[in-house]
């Protein structure tokens, strides 16, 4: 059993020759490791015939072709170690002539009966006895094993990724058989005298076989992977067929055709038993497959789903970020690599998102340059010329792949993949993958970076809109400013103005009175004219006072009875000499019976006063007259100062009720009005309750007044005063 | 022919308080002059005034503490108080009512004759 195992092991590792030598028959390195393999089958076998048959007289003969094979073995693996990974002669020809004849002298010598004289026999057990030219296999392989393992060593210490990992098993296979070997065969057996331990000395094939098959599997050790699979799987499938078939024939040739007499229906079984078998091995094949698929490439992955998942992305993502995670989650677990980063192009600069791998090592911009000016869409860094810059800069990042993003009009950027976790270098199937990929995603990474910069707009956009509202704002507070100033200009003017103007008023009446004698009538008119624009003056200060209350919340009205006919009466004599000398005709007829009304009375006299002087001095030079009208209708008590003056334009009538305002035509009749007057009437007769009248057409005419619900008449009192 | 009727004026303005009694003192009044609210109580006392115009923003003692004084004090509560100022606000004016002031004109809508006819009404009933 155990010698079957060996004999096994020795066909599995031919097996794995003859793979290595078909994946690339040209490649020296191949077809020095195929030879190294047939050569440890004929060592294996030999040996295996040397243990059945170590007590029989060919015994001598078997020893002497075990160590040929030897010979053989240690040429192939020097060459192999040399040679190893490159498929051209990188052995120099001096050496390889001085091993093939050194080696061609050694297996003579190994044939000869002077490395083996004789064997003996003890105790069931042979004994070789060497000779005189068993110094020369032995320098010949302590040459050839030894030059070899060096070689190995010094490419091991040079390697890096998958190399290194390729190497490590190589070397510890190597160790194992060409180290161990010689012990267990040949020092012991010379010094021990027992050939026992010759006999596991086969195990150490085994091992070799086992660990340049598990590199294969695992690692990709001479790209073969594939082809081994398949034979695993067709093996198993042959096998399970053989048994099945082999034990349902075996029960059924025991249970029912025990007897004989039934070779018809033994042969139609058969035809029946093979039938069913033909048509199950497609679907143990299948399964067979699937097993070993599952066992041989647990890293795979199928390009559709990658291009599903990455569609998914696609659809279901419209924020860059996200997108890029994504991507990055589904393509690291295909290609399972170092990591995965994207630079795009952002204006017309690259951006690293993260940029934390590259900071500190390298410059972005001058990476993204060469990267972009390269030919290939999908550069692999291993593939790129020795001594490169760019190769160089990206190997110093770990980087080992980059994949340029291009639409149909412009590059998006480029994605940066890390060395792959098992230090394997990019397979075509991945490739593949990288460039079928490269379109969707640069198509899915554009729009979202289009969607970014809209984004990015409408920021733009509402903190420009935020901006000009804060400017509004500043200058709409600036203008309450200058506003308030005003305010508080005209507050002071009038009240520092209320004084000199109470003692000029003051000290004119007393004089007008003859308080301080006896005046003559021409002194009389002179006084009263000065009285007269006092008062006018006091009017206007007063005005502008009230409007300073109204601004700062102090203005009350203080409503008491008064009778509004005497009222109006007194202020139409009042200013009828002033009518007179601007040749208007003021008219006003008193009622008889008037109500008392509850009024502000100081307030409503300014109204009314305002109201006939703005119709005096808005006339027209020729034919100008003034009616004075105070009604009493059903529900309303009305005022009406009715003139044929210069009239309000259409366009100014909406503003003519506001503060300081003025209408063009008033401000060319009169310069130097305040605009406070309408707006005070406005005020007044609105905090009073009652409503103002105002009609007018440019050029025409115009009336001003004012309307009081009848709520208003004091009751009990009608009477004048 | 009845004594002549006295009338003390505060207020801050001298020229104000000139013109005032100027114009009273021709209509047979007595006038005394007081220019700052601390005098008003001292000269109250001691002129014993039928009425007293009283100026309200003075600066120190104000107006309206010379009138809550004034209408706290036994001797002078009777006297009645004309307040005559260039506050106009219903706040002013109720808070002088409230301390016990008999009449209330604004100076910025008043002539001399309206403060006149003023004094006499108060006047004729005290």
């Amino acid at each position: 059993m155990f010698n079957i195992i060996i004999i096994l092991a020795a066909t599995i590792q031919a097996l794995v020759g003859l793979f290595v030598y078909l994946k690339k028959r040209d490649s020296l390195t191949n077809i020095a490791f195929a030879l190294l393999s047939f050569a440890s089958l004929a060592w294996a076998i030999t040996n295996f015939a040397y243990t059945l048959n170590a007590v029989s007289p060919s015994a001598l003969y078997i020893t002497r072709l075990v160590l040929f094979w030897v010979v053989i073995q240690n040429a192939a693996f020097f060459i192999f170690a040399n040679q190893y990974p490159s498929s051209t002669a990188v052995v120099s020809k001096k050496r390889l002539w001085l091993v093939l004849i050194f080696g061609l002298l050694a297996g003579a010598a190994t044939l000869s009966p002077y490395v083996f004289i004789s064997v003996s026999i003890k105790d069931h057990q042979a004994f070789p006895n060497p000779g005189p030219a068993i110094i020369i296999f032995i320098l010949y392989s302590i040459y050839t094993i030894g030059l070899g393992l060096t070689s190995l060593i010094k490419k091991r210490i040079k390697a890096s990724g998958r190399q290194k990992i390729h190497l490590n098993y190589i070397l510890f296979a190597s160790f194992l058989s060409f180290l161990l070997v010689p012990i267990t065969n040949f020092v012991i057996t010379q010094a021990f005298k027992t050939s026992y331990f010759a006999k596991i000395s086969p195990i150490y094939t085994l091992l070799f076989a086992s660990i340049i098959g598990y590199a294969i599997v695992a690692q990709k050790l001479f790209d073969i992977k594939a082809a081994v699979t398949r034979s695993v799987g067709y093996v198993l499938v042959l096998g399970s067929v053989a048994l099945i078939y082999g034990a349902v024939f075996y029960v059924v040739d025991n249970i029912f055709f025990k007897n004989i007499g039934y070779e018809t229906q033994k042969e139609i079984f058969s035809i029946v038993l093979v039938a069913i078998l033909a048509l199950s091995f497609q679907t143990l094949k299948q399964f067979f497959d699937k097993l070993t698929n599952r066992i041989f490439y647990r890293d795979d992955y199928d390009i559709q789903e990658v291009m599903d998942e990455l569609g998914d992305v696609a659809v279901a993502e419209i924020d860059l970020q996200k997108i890029l995670n994504s991507t990055k989650k589904v393509l690291s677990s295909a290609l399972k690599t170092k990591f995965i980063e994207f630079v795009l192009i952002k204006g017309d600069k690259p951006f690293l998102e993260p940029l934390n791998r590259w900071k500190a090592k390298l410059d972005a911009a001058q990476i993204s340059k060469h990267i972009l000016s390269q030919h290939h869409e999908l550069i692999i860094v291993e593939e790129l010329a020795e001594d490169n810059y760019l190769k160089n800069a990206l190997l110093q990042s770990d980087v080992g792949a980059s994949l340029r993003l291009k639409t149909q009009d412009q590059v998006v950027g480029f994605i940066l993949l890390g060395e792959k976790n098992s230090g394997d270098i990019f397979s075509s199937k991945d490739k593949d993958l990288l460039l079928i990929v490269a379109n969707e995603l640069s198509v899915t990474i554009q729009n979202a970076l289009r969607f970014e910069e809209i984004q990015n707009f409408n920021l733009t956009l509402q903190y420009k809109v935020e901006n000009a509202t804060y400017q509004l704002r500043k200058a709409n507070n600036r203008l309450k400013e200058l506003d308030d100033a005003k305010d508080d200009f005209i507050s002071m003017a009038s009240h520092q103005l209320r004084t000199p103007l109470s003692l000029i008023e003051g000290y004119l009446k007393m004089v007008m009175i003859g308080d301080a004698g006896k005046i003559n009538d021409r002194q009389n008119r002179f006084l009263a004219q000065a009285q007269e624009n006092t008062t006018r003056m006091v009017d206007l200060v007063s005005e502008l006072l009230s409007v300073s209350r109204i601004t700062s919340g102090k203005f009350t009205i203080e409503a008491g009875p008064v009778n509004l006919a005497t009222l109006i009466d007194k202020e139409v004599k009042q200013l009828m000499s002033m009518a007179e000398s601007h040749k208007i005709a003021l008219t006003f007829h008193k009622p008889e019976h008037f109500p008392l009304l509850m009024l502000d009375e100081d307030k409503t006299k300014q109204v009314i006063i305002n109201f006939i002087d703005n119709a005096i001095y808005y006339s027209k030079p020729k034919g100008a007259k003034i009616d004075v009208q105070l009604t009493v209708n059903e529900d309303l008590i009305e005022f009406r100062v009715v003139d044929n003056g210069i009239g309000v334009p259409e366009k100014e009538k909406e503003k003519l009720f506001t503060k300081f305002y003025r209408a063009e035509n008033a401000k060319d009749a009169r310069p130097d009005g305040t605009g406070v007057g309408l707006y005070l009437a406005k005020v007044v007769i609105t905090e009073e309750g009652g409503n103002l009248i105002f009609d007018s057409k440019e050029g025409a005419g115009s009336t001003f007044g004012f309307s009081f619900k009848k709520d208003k008449i004091v009751t009990g009192a009608n009477h004048d005063k | 022919m009845p004594n002549k009727k006295r009338i003390l004026i505060v207020d801050d303005n001298e020229e104000i308080t000139r013109m005032f009694s100027t114009f009273l003192n021709a209509r047979n009044f007595v006038t005394e002059i007081v220019n700052n609210g601390e005098k008003a109580l001292a000269t109250t006392l001691v002129f014993k005034p039928d009425i007293i115009l009283l100026d309200i923003m003075m600066p120190k003692v104000n107006g309206f503490d010379v009138l809550d004084i004034l209408k706290n004090t036994a001797n002078t509560s009777s006297i009645p108080v004309l307040v005559l100022t260039s506050l106009g606000s219903k706040e002013d004016r109720d808070k002088a009512k409230g301390l016990g002031a008999e009449g209330y004109l604004e100076k910025s809508t008043v002539d001399l004759e309206t403060i006149l006819a003023k004094v006499n009404e108060l006047l004729k009933f005290s």
